[in-house]
């Protein structure tokens, strides 16, 4: 460190030197004819990594308390190697490519030991119920009353439905080869957008595996979810922008391009904004460089397009996301104004049922969050750098050479950074810290090139000790990564938690939801709590009542005390064929902060709910009680509508 | 790409399509639905708009673009009603052999110049292969082993009970159901249960783990002959529908009939091990409007199922050897189901759920 800021005397000189301002503008370049592979060993040594969290996954349904620390190890072991080689001075191209590619087969391998044979996690059973939907009715656009907005936007479920329709696959099976494709395309097309934009396959490898450590990247966007499948899509655009700036542009925007654009339009809704908002960033660059603007009048039709594409598709849609995301983006924004006056705020490292996480894992999280914070610092001036805009006394010099920057997506991918604190900021909020966590992926599209800049252009030049201390701070980052999105939560736990998503798919309550469609039929009105609800509509093939879909709020009536006439009125209203209630839930807090769907009366508890709320039903005269395994009671409501 | 390998991406595609539509195993048109729809439509519009040799970014684009094909192609089917495997077949492999055939129309592209540099590889090629094998030998062991360990976890122990009418809009008959899920063979007996009285009993029977077994169970019906009288003086008559049925409703309630099912296992019969039950609620009389007591009277006439008390009387399919039990007629303003021991001492009692099912 101290042969870097040498060159520079006095406090302002060593910051400056430290954070790059009026650092040289290129990286050094590397030979693309270097094909030297990579060692086999580094496979095996990812595959013992992937054993040690088969392991451990295996240990935690069998209760041991110490399987999440060998998870977290497992994963260290089989990343650490491969980030060194990636980073390492004298790899080639081929061989930095060949160690990114391998770390997201391990990584992904790592999401399918966590969910062998089904889905288990929440988002993933309201894109099946969709999906569902799709192959029983053979049309597209039926409602979806777990995620109204899901049906709206049918990328994702479209393609799944396909496969299972040519190939007789099962939807899990279809969900984990279609999500492979999507991890490994999305990846290598971040490793090859980064490559043309900084000429480096060393900032490239860096860059892709900063990159791993976004919170979402292990999980969240592994998940049979639509954000999984727009996010290839957000970086083929990335990566077919770059490239067409060095050959055939128009071949690029009209055959490649556009296509992805509409794709995205009808895909996910939040990264087709994110791709609307990053190409109107390049016209708008493009529009105030300096000539020649030989791009100008393309990057304004791609943004035009890129801009209408999704506003078009919500409109035709009936702007669904605007009762979604609406109040979730309020509540977060004016939670974190709160936050700023010290208001409120998030318990960081407590989940909504009081468990606290490890003093090693707090430490870990916030290790990342703060290597993080350096590399930006270390990579910020040095990318813009890159980018062909230079500060300093160069900028001082010349201020004209202010709008003389060559690179525009280089300086985009730059200022894409200033997010991420942001998204920190969401992420000490409650009803903010879902937007904090979407703003992830996106914002680490532009934390990994810019770290990667810095990185590169601190170790250029340098031993192998520098590549060393770069795996391990890119293994911090990617374990901190995770236990900030997953924590506890990353495996499942061997015995069932209330309302706590993965930890609470348990055979019971799969077994009575397979139950309700061989004896009820399929499409009967349910109304259940959280879990229940999810196996009903996908196992069971049930319609259930949300509170997203009528806007009643069934909770109400199953929660009250005595069942009176409001709640009778309540059911009557939502149409109820059958109730189901889980006992389970009388005997622990929420793990995600509700039973239900999070209304007035289902949030912020202090204790359970009585046992007695829930068999209420029991006593009623025209209600039926048709299934009952010790814990989950179905009961036939019908007949409480006098009209029916 | 070169003409070769167009010609040949072409024919895959051909291939893929017919494969995908025929009655071959699953893991083989898996395969051919996967690169169907992951690879071949975008490598042939890769292969008609980037003109130039393969490289890793354009597999990757070509990865992208086919899945982006998909949605447009879905909406497309979606409007034809043509959202199943043949539609999905031929819309696919339309759009690949459009771009391979398009890119055979024009100029071939230059060949593959092989990379000058080193390639030098650490250890022979044996000794790759063999490291690369266990290496796929381990991590296919992994997944097996987390696999069976996703499967064979069962916290819970317990047994699914149901009773679900045949017909639900004039049941006559339940079928009452059960499926062992306790871990080990377990044998069970059920009583059939009204108004307090046992109306039927399976005797002790033996289910293996994940068995199940149903029975079939006639249900009375009740009509509102048997109803307590309902008073309606000083209403109008002139009630609105919503009014009409909760007036109906109320009246439903209370002349509803619950016939019970509850489950003993392992002959320990202190407390019933679950409890399932239909509530009956009395026919409903072919006039949808309000109905006067005196009116309702004459509905006891309209022929129907056996009330209770004449089904009854006559011997059930499981009663062979079983005394005949008689209904006792209900009392105005009593419970549903008594407190009271039943008759013979074979009613255990007001049915409580037991939520303590075993658990491992």
């Amino acid at each position: 460190m101290a042969s870097i800021l040498s060159h520079r005397r006095g406090p302002f000189g060593l910051v400056s030197s430290f954070i790059g301002w009026g650092a040289a503008e290129g990286l050094t370049a590397e030979s693309d004819a270097d094909e030297r592979p990579l060692h086999a060993g580094y496979g095996l040594n990812a595959s013992l990594g992937l054993l040690a969290v088969a392991f451990a996954a295996n240990a935690s349904r069998n209760g041991n308390a110490w399987a999440i620390d060998i998870f977290y190890v497992g994963v260290a072991w089989l990343f650490l190697p491969l980030a060194y080689v990636a980073a390492r001075r004298d790899a080639s191209p081929r061989q930095r490519f060949a160690a990114v590619m391998l770390a997201t087969v391990a990584l992904y391998a790592v999401r399918f030991i966590r969910e062998p044979v089904a889905f288990i996690d929440h988002d993933e059973f309201l894109h099946w119920t969709t999906a569902n939907h799709i192959l029983d009715s053979g049309r597209l656009f039926s409602p979806n009353a777990l995620l109204p907005v899901s049906p709206l936007y049918p990328g994702l479920e479209t393609v799944a439905t396909a496969i299972v329709s040519l190939s007789g696959m099962t939807m899990f099976q279809v969900a984990t080869c279609l999500l492979a494709a999507c991890r490994l395309g999305f990846v290598a097309a971040l490793f090859l957008a980064y490559r043309r934009l900084s000429g480096s396959a060393r900032v490239a490898a860096c860059g892709s595996l900063v990159y791993m450590g976004s919170s979402t990247f292990l999980v969240f966007d592994t998940q049979f979810s639509y954000e999984s499948l727009a996010v290839l899509f957000v970086a083929a655009v990335i990566l077919a922008d770059a490239r067409s700036r060095d050959v055939r542009r128009t071949s690029h925007v009209v055959f490649v391009i556009v296509p992805l654009l509409a794709a995205l339009a009808v895909t996910h809704h939040m990264t087709a904004y994110f791709a609307s908002a990053y190409l109107f960033g390049l016209a708008v660059l493009e529009a105030f460089r300096a000539p020649p603007r030989r791009f100008l009048v393309s990057s304004i039709l791609v943004a035009a397009w890129a801009v209408s594409a999704p506003i078009a598709w919500s409109k035709a849609m009936g702007d669904p996301e605007a009762g979604y995301l609406g109040p979730v983006l309020a509540s977060g924004v004016h939670e974190a104004a709160n936050l700023l006056t010290f208001s409120t705020g998030r318990t960081l490292f407590v989940s909504e049922n009081g468990y606290v996480a490890p003093l090693w894992q707090r430490v870990a999280a916030l290790a990342s969050v703060a290597i993080v914070c350096l590399g930006l610092s270390v990579g910020f001036f040095r990318a813009l750098a890159l980018g062909g805009l230079p500060f300093g006394r160069e900028l001082i010099r010349r201020p004209g050479r202010l709008r003389e920057w060559r690179n525009g997506s280089a300086i985009l991918l730059t200022l894409l950074t200033l997010a991420y604190p942001v998204s920190m900021l969401f992420r000490l909020t409650k009803s903010g810290w879902e937007i904090g966590n979407r703003i992830g992926p996106f914002s680490f599209v532009g934390v990994g090139f810019v770290i990667a800049v810095g990185v590169v252009s601190l170790m250029q030049g340098r031993g192998v000790a520098w590549a060393g201390a770069f795996a391990t701070a890119a293994t911090v980052v990617l374990v901190g990564g995770i236990i900030s999105a997953e924590g506890p939560r990353i495996l499942v736990p061997a015995k069932f938690e209330v309302s706590s998503d993965s930890a609470s798919i348990s055979h019971l309550g799969i077994e009575a939801a397979k139950w309700s469609r061989r004896w009820l039929g399929e499409r009967n009105l349910f109304a259940a709590d959280r879990i229940n609800r999810l196996l009903l509509s996908t196992y069971g093939r049930q319609d259930v009542a949300s509170t997203l879909q009528d806007g009643y709020d069934t909770s109400d009536a199953v929660l009250a005390p005595t069942f009176g006439p409001r709640e009778r009125e309540l059911l009557r209203k939502v149409g109820l064929d059958y109730l189901a209630v889980d006992l389970r839930i009388t005997t622990a807090l929420p793990g995600v902060g509700g039973y239900f769907d999070g209304g007035d009366r289902d949030r912020d508890y202090r204790s359970p709910p009585l046992a007695n709320s829930l068999l209420k039903f029991d006593t009623q005269p025209l209600v039926g009680k048709v299934f009952d395994d010790g814990y989950v009671f179905i009961y036939d409501v019908r007949a409480l509508d006098g009209t029916r | 790409m070169g003409r070769a390998e167009v010609v040949l991406s072409l024919f895959a595609a051909g291939v893929c399509a017919a494969v995908a539509l025929a009655p071959v195993p699953i893991p083989i048109r898996g395969a051919a639905a996967l690169a169907l729809a992951l690879y071949l439509p975008g490598g042939g519009i890769v292969a008609v708009a980037l003109v130039g040799r393969p490289s890793a970014e354009t597999r990757v684009l070509s990865v992208a673009l086919s899945i982006a094909t998909c949605a447009p192609l879905g909406f497309v089917l979606n409007a034809l009603h043509r959202l199943d495997a043949a539609g999905w077949a031929i819309g696919l492999c339309g759009v690949a052999c459009l771009g391979y055939l398009s890119a055979l129309a024009r100029s071939p592209a230059p060949r593959a110049i092989p990379a000058a540099g080193p390639t030098h590889t650490h250890g022979s090629r044996a000794w790759r292969a063999g490291l690369l094998t266990l290496s796929v030998a381990i991590t296919a062991g992994a997944a097996l082993a987390a696999a069976r360990g996703a499967l064979s976890q069962h916290e819970y122990r317990f047994t699914d009970f149901w009773m679900v009418p045949e017909d639900v809009s004039k049941p006559s008959f339940a079928t009452v159901g059960v499926r062992n899920e306790e871990g080990a063979e377990t044998s069970y007996t059920i009583d059939i249960v009204a108004r307090g009285a046992l109306v039927d009993r399976y005797r002790s029977f033996v289910l293996p783990v994940r068995s199940e077994r149903t029975f079939t169970v006639p249900l009375p019906n009740v009509t509102f002959a048997e109803a307590a009288p309902v008073e309606l003086s000083g209403e109008p008559t002139d009630l609105t529908a919503e009014a009409a049925a909760e007036k109906r409703r109320q009246r439903a309630s209370d002349t509803a009939l619950r016939v019970e099912a509850r489950l003993y296992k392992d002959g320990d019969r202190r407390i019933a091990y679950r409890t399932v039950w239909v509530a009956l609620p009395p026919a409903v009389p072919p006039n949808p409007a309000p109905k006067l007591p005196s009116e309702a009277a004459t509905d006891a006439t309209t022929p129907q199922a056996p009330t209770l008390r004449e089904a009854a009387d006559q011997p059930l399919p499981s009663e062979v050897g079983m005394p005949t039990v008689r209904i006792p007629p209900r009392p105005v303003g009593s419970r549903l189901i008594p407190d009271e021991p039943g008759p013979e001492g074979t009613d255990d009692g007001p049915s409580k759920p037991r939520t303590n099912a075993s658990a491992e």
